[in-house]
């Protein structure tokens, strides 16, 4: 059974005046398996937030299912799904969504606290977390005090300090410069390594190309995907970069 | 053409930011329409005929210097809301390619459109109600003159010229604050990085020890007059304390809240505390602002009212008979001559006009700093007036037996710790404490503290004649009479003291000085003075609720607009709505009802201080004095909850809108 289950989601979003309808994603089926590091591609529009976002639990899709861990979170009600958030799923943004009113260390306790473990359990599970971090020595800084490749680890932190089955990642390194994406990309497979589902949306080739599985996005469909098994992380960037080409090439050849 | 389009961008500016903008045109209007009020009650110069006295003038006066500064202040303070959240648009416009004198114009066509609908409306506003403040004011001063409503252009002008130097500043103020700022720093606007506050150990005890200096006075002052010597110091040293408290306190006290991490690391806390320090932060000063406008409110309101309320209580002490008569330094024959003079106009044909009541006393001049009586700890300059036990007897209808050397007491502040004290050559034992006293409205006002001695007849006699025979000048011997009316009108009783004036004429010719007071002629000058009072707390009370509530509006809406990203993020980590609604409602109603709270504190230990207040005016009644402040705090809090859904339900709509 898949960890991840998504089941022919359909997304139509009414504006609010006048009532017309777009078609966000349109069907989308795919499933990810425990253990993998998955990457959704696609230009902005092409329903990629949505559809993470309906992975996320804070949107509801018009049709279709979302299974994780052979549980559907589209019938869930809001109490139970913000608890379910809190155990099953890591979050990482691209503009980190730390707290400016905690310290790194309080933002990284946040989902435990809402989760009302002990305060002595807390700092036990946080310190092997921060030393694979490396942010063992700035968790007591506040998050405009520290560099953003360090506020992404912060995040990083806190979305691992659940637990949870799947992390899902949002441009995780949509606000970093190239070395601080070339530390979270090495952190991101360390932690797969371990075992970490990931889940992340980008249209950065670079940090596609790091994944184990590459799936395209276009017109709220699922297009094509690309799995990585023996090539390098060069091989695996030039078969993303001509994949994008060829989709490119056939919007302008529709035309 | 080019202005046009310029006037067009004002307004769309305006209906575009409505949600704060409307609110400080309401704000403006209103301000504006109670200054005019204020104005036309004193500065029409018809009015002057209608107040009996100045009291109400220079009382209405004062209220609207208050006003003014009140002003300024206050429309200063909301506009400094408005140019933060309008900063970024600011910017845009900048960016956008409008320069800054264009977006200088625009800022003054806004300011025009808001000036103009002030002076209109405020204007309408202002004088629909006038005419029905006109109309209170002249029952509460009781004032039985016809209503008539006289125009006049002298409030109209001092407004208007008021409220455009206020607007011209706050216009001043708005450019000089776009001007300093690159559009960069505009477009970033209120979202500059905010740090974590520091504690503030130094401030924090400075604070406690102000504001426990001011308590402590407070608890301890023993007599009006200390009351009014001190009350200013008192009131600065508890606002010190209040701000220092608000600042500091609050900070250093949510800092060792985070400190205990078993505390700290719960869900219901967690997100409360770090909240509530840096709200604490950014509007401490306001918060400490809004408690002491409160307490100034309740102060006003609870006092004035007292005072009102309690007027006829205050005449009946203070002047216990419809007429009382004192003559002081006349030769012993006019006693006597006037006691027969009094007794024949109260009686006409035979009928019986009224009950008189005449007396001895011995009191000492109000004017002298020479000490009249010692007793071991008794230092302060004091009042005394002495009577003796027949009279006292008689006008107390008792039958209390009194032997030489020994003394009734009665002294409201106990400052006698003795039993014993000397007046003049004799030493005297106390033999008794007692309640109440016939005349004590006779004493300087109740500021000083009064000794009220019953001597035996006797040591009344051999005491009088040891302090008048010249070496104390302290010390007069008083004839008084007190005429009480025997079922007579109010008019009655004037005509009755009228004829009564000019037969005692003859006593004042011969140098004695002669006061001659009506109790009815005094209750008018009273009720102008109270009810000016009373009329000045409730319109500076309610301009400062006013105040009080935008501010808090204004506060909530603001922070709304910056939690709700926070309270995305929490959703996003894990936290449910309904923690999320949780979490805010106890910050919002800790920021709203602290300072409230805190205000009710301080009038509670003011109590005792308003108490001693009031009784320098006379107002003994403390129950009803208790009741009235009770009613104000209630009333106040009550239209402060109603502020509080309000504003809660606006937030909530904000927070949300996610």
């Amino acid at each position: 059974m898949p960890l991840l289950d998504v089941k022919n989601v359909k997304k139509v979003y009414t504006t609010r005046f006048g009532g017309n309808q777009v078609q966000a994603l349109s069907d989308v089926s795919f499933s990810v398996e425990e253990g993998e590091y998955a990457a959704i591609m696609g230009e902005s529009g092409s329903g990629k937030t949505t559809l993470l976002n309906i992975l996320a639990s804070l949107d509801k899709p018009t049709s279709g299912d979302v299974v994780i861990h052979g549980k559907s979170i589209v019938a869930m009600k809001e109490k139970e799904l913000s608890e379910y958030r809190r155990t099953n799923l890591g979050f990482i943004f691209q503009d980190f969504n730390l707290l400016d009113t905690f310290s790194l260390k309080d933002n990284i306790f946040l989902p435990l606290v809402l989760a009302k473990k002990h305060h002595s359990e807390m700092e036990k599970t946080l310190a092997p977390i921060a030393k694979k971090l490396g942010i063992t020595d700035i968790l007591d800084k506040f998050p405009y005090e520290v560099s953003g490749g360090q506020k992404q680890r912060a995040a990083a932190a806190r979305a691992l300090i659940t637990k949870p089955h799947i992390i899902l990642a949002d441009e995780p390194t949509g606000a970093l410069d190239s070395h601080a994406t070339d530390d979270l990309l090495d952190l991101f497979k360390t932690i797969n390594e371990d075992g970490q589902t990931l889940l992340m949306v980008t249209h950065s080739v670079k940090a596609a190309s790091r994944a184990k599985r590459v799936l395209f996005i276009k017109d709220g469909k699922i297009f094509h995907q690309l799995y990585k098994t023996g090539t390098s992380d060069q091989e695996m960037y030039q078969k993303i970069s001509d994949s994008l080409a060829f989709l490119a090439k056939k919007e302008t050849g529709d035309e | 053409m080019n202005n046009f389009f310029f006037t067009k961008l004002a307004l769309s500016n305006i209906k575009k930011n409505a949600p704060i903008y409307v609110p400080y045109i309401i704000t403006c209007v209103i301000t504006f329409a109670m200054f005019y009020i204020i104005c036309f009650l004193s500065l029409n110069e018809s009015m002057e005929d209608i107040y009996a006295s100045g009291y109400a003038i220079s009382l209405f006066n004062m209220g609207r210097y208050v006003a003014v500064i009140f002003s300024v202040i206050f429309l200063f303070y909301t506009n400094s809301f408005i140019l933060k959240r309008r900063k970024k648009e600011i910017g845009l416009f900048n960016i956008l390619g409008l320069g800054k004198p264009h977006i200088a114009l625009v800022l003054f066509i806004e300011t025009l459109i808001t000036f103009t609908l002030t002076i209109v409306l405020g204007y309408i506003l202002g004088a629909i109600f006038c005419k029905l403040i006109f109309f209170i004011i002249l029952k509460m001063l009781h004032m039985n003159i016809a209503l008539r409503y006289i125009f006049s252009f002298k409030p109209l002008i001092m407004s208007c010229t008021v409220f455009s130097v206020i607007f011209a500043l706050i216009l001043v103020f708005n450019l000089f604050n776009i001007s300093v700022v690159n559009p960069i720093q505009l477009l970033k606007g209120s979202s500059t990085g905010e740090k974590e506050p520091k504690t503030k150990l130094i401030s924090t005890i400075l604070g406690l020890i102000f504001l426990g200096t001011g308590y402590v006075f407070s608890l301890t002052a023993s007599s009006g007059l200390s009351v009014i010597i001190f009350f200013f110091p008192i009131v600065l040293s508890v606002v010190i304390g209040t701000y220092l408290l608000f600042t500091a306190g609050s900070i250093t006290l949510l800092k060792s809240l985070k400190k205990n991490k078993s505390f700290y690391y719960q869900t219901k806390n967690f997100t409360s505390v770090s909240g509530l320090l840096y709200r604490m932060k950014q509007n401490a000063a306001g918060l400490a602002n809004i408690c002491i406008l409160s307490t100034m409110v309740l102060f006003m309101i609870s006092t004035t009212a007292s005072l009102y309320i309690g007027s006829e209580d205050a005449l009946k002490t203070n002047y216990p008979y419809d007429i009382s008569i004192d003559i002081t330094d006349a030769p012993f024959e006019f006693f006597t001559d006037t006691g027969s003079l009094i007794m024949q106009e109260a009686q006409i044909d035979g009928k019986k006009l009224a009950d008189v009541d005449i007396l001895n006393l011995l009191y000492s001049h109000s004017d002298s700093d020479k000490q009249v009586i010692s007793a071991g700890n008794t230092k302060e300059r004091s009042f005394v007036l002495c009577i003796s036990i027949s009279d006292y007897n008689r006008i107390m209808k008792k039958s209390e037996p009194l032997s030489d050397g020994e003394v009734l007491l009665y002294e409201k502040h106990h400052h006698l710790k003795e039993n014993s004290f000397v007046l003049g050559d004799t030493s005297f034992n106390v033999k008794k404490f007692i309640s109440e006293f016939p005349l004590v409205s006779l004493s300087a006002g109740s500021v000083i503290t009064s000794f009220y001695i019953v001597l035996s007849d006797s040591d009344f006699r051999s005491t009088a004649e040891f302090l008048l025979d010249g070496k104390t000048p302290a010390f007069t011997k008083n004839y008084f009479a007190g005429i009480n009316l025997l079922d007579a009108s109010p008019d009655e009783k004037m005509s009755f003291s009228r004829r009564l004036y000019s037969s005692l004429e003859l006593v004042k010719n011969k140098g004695a000085g002669l006061k001659i007071i009506a109790r009815d002629a005094q209750r008018d000058s009273l009720y102008e003075m109270y009810g000016s009072f009373l009329f000045l707390g409730i319109f500076l009370g309610t301009l400062f609720l006013m105040a009080t509530v935008l501010i808090m509006y204004y506060k909530q809406i603001t922070e709304g607009f910056e939690d709700k990203d926070r309270f995305l993020i929490m959703k996003k980590v894990g936290m449910s709505d309904e923690e999320v609604k949780r979490s805010i409602n106890r910050q919002v109603i800790m920021v709203f009802f602290l300072p409230i709270g805190a205000a009710v504190v301080h009038i509670a230990f003011a109590f005792r201080l308003m108490v001693l207040l009031l009784e320098a005016l006379y107002l003994v009644n403390i129950g009803l004095f208790f009741t009235t402040t009770l009613i104000t705090i209630a009333v106040f809090f009550l239209i402060y909850t109603v502020v509080y859904i309000r504003t809660a339900k606006t937030y909530y709509k904000i927070v949300h809108a996610a």
